[in-house]
């Protein structure tokens, strides 16, 4: 019932990606609603509900995309595991860390795919629209990635759902904090 | 032989090599993949075709109801209108130039007549670094990977996959899409390629060429895809280095791609060969 859960919020991230910003004329200024959702996952769940679901939003991204295909899900993942790793010496469950977690995140993802558009391209030259799309990514993410975190933790609690960070997630801890 | 912190760190860089050969081989034989990449497209496209049809209702409700019903319908009929009166002067001017240019070899124009299918826009990936929509017409429609697609104000781009109920398309926007085009006005032909601000780069244009800003842009027939005299785009800029073959020209698309809701699918797009064109 939780995987489905989970489906579900994937599948309507995708959908809200591809049906409803589409109408939106400057939606190409705005950064992959998916990642807040993959770090969300990578930080409070544990590898074994995590990766199958980021995996799968990453396969229904690749789908829908024109680029390589396994792009989103490589990407995916490798920011899955680099978040589980970072957890274990820092960790990232505080406001105050967060944004600057999911605006790494979308910069790390805007430079892979500009630079798979690049190698396709075969040619190395930098558009000057790029610059203005990456930081415009990059800032809405720091801007509204804790946004985006309290309203799934705040469903997510009222599920009642266990994650992996226990007590962590108390409310003290999560605006401070703690390496 | 290796430590135990050494094994994970190389058994990792095998992993990412791995993932980067597969990515590759993704990337250069895209058709490889297509099988895995059908069922996301077959399983998110019902959902898809659901959520536009309630955007599409909720946002013609607003339209209607909301905002004053006479006003938004006329407006709707003069810009359909205009829109249409816009390309008709496209073509016209398009259609007088191939008539000045070939009346003196041929005096005969031989128009072909393209066999459309229309479809609707029910996905569109908002990633600027790849673009693509996705119609609700696919392989039982008759559509192919390859086809052109237009509507009425220009060029839409290109089917790249296609699915029994679904077909996905290359936008011209997208930076790895190519089109072989002309300067409406002095036939300067170059490359037309997307940019990720949703512009073009108009490359390959020689310097000794006259292009200047408001300039239309049209297909050039040449690259085997899209038929020609099809509206692309108008020059929004010009650079002319000092040194060099080529010139700089941004050009910025007439249609407008993130409006999109019907788009037309060329079933019998014509094949040029090069010399055609001119």
């Amino acid at each position: 019932m939780n995987y489905l859960f989970h489906i579900g919020n994937c599948v309507g991230l995708v959908l809200l990606q591809t049906t409803i910003l589409k109408n939106w004329p400057h939606a190409a200024y705005v950064y992959d609603l998916s990642i807040p959702y993959v770090v969300y996952l990578s930080l409070f769940f544990p590898l074994k509900v995590s990766l199958p679901i980021v995996l799968l939003t990453g396969y229904f991204m690749d789908g829908i995309s024109s680029g390589p295909f396994g792009l989103y899900m490589s990407i995916y993942f490798w920011m899955t595991m680099a978040f589980r790793r970072i957890t274990g010496y820092l960790q990232i469950n505080s406001i105050s860390i967060i944004p600057f977690a999911v605006g790494i995140a979308v910069l790390a993802e805007d430079i892979i795919l500009m630079l798979a558009v690049l190698a396709l391209k075969g040619s190395y030259d930098i558009e000057s629209a790029t610059g203005q799309i990456i930081a415009s990514h990059f800032l809405l993410a720091v801007i509204t990635g804790p946004l985006i975190f309290l309203v799934m933790k705040w469903i997510y609690e009222r599920r009642g759902e266990n994650t992996d960070m226990g007590p962590s997630m108390e409310k003290g801890r999560f605006f401070w904090p703690t390496i | 032989m290796f430590s135990k912190r050494t094994a994970i760190i190389l058994s990792i860089v095998l992993v990412i090599a791995a993932n980067i050969v597969v990515i590759s081989i993704a990337a250069k034989n895209p058709h490889y993949f297509s099988g895995l990449r059908g069922p996301a497209v077959f399983l998110i496209s019902p959902f898809q075709k659901v959520m536009n049809g309630v955007t599409g209702f909720l946002k013609e409700v607003w339209i209607n109801y909301f905002f004053l019903v006479s006003v938004s319908e006329e407006n709707e009929r003069l810009k359909r209108t205009l829109e249409e009166a816009l390309e008709n002067n496209r073509a016209l001017v398009e259609i007088e130039s191939s008539n000045t240019r070939l009346k003196s070899i041929l005096n005969l124009q031989q128009t072909a007549e393209f066999k459309l299918i229309t479809a609707q826009v029910i996905g569109k990936g908002h990633s600027p670094w790849f673009r693509s929509v996705i119609i609700d017409k696919g392989s039982e429609s008759g559509i192919r990977k390859g086809l052109p697609v237009i509507i009425p104000s220009g060029i839409v781009g290109q089917i790249i996959e296609t699915n029994p109920r679904s077909s996905k398309i290359l936008l011209i926007t997208d930076q790895n899409s190519a089109i072989d085009a002309v300067v409406q006005r002095t036939r300067a032909r170059g490359i037309i390629e997307g940019e990720p601000g949703g512009g073009f780069n108009f490359k390959y244009v020689l310097r000794k060429d006259d292009v200047r800003a408001g300039d239309t842009v049209v297909s050039s027939g040449l690259d085997g895809v899209f038929p020609k005299g099809l509206t692309i785009g108008w020059v929004s800029g010009v650079v002319k280095p000092v040194s060099g073959v080529f010139q700089e020209v941004s050009v910025l698309p007439l249609v407008e791609l993130d409006k999109l809701e019907e788009v037309s699918v060329i079933l019998n797009p014509p094949k040029s060969k090069p010399g055609e064109g001119n």
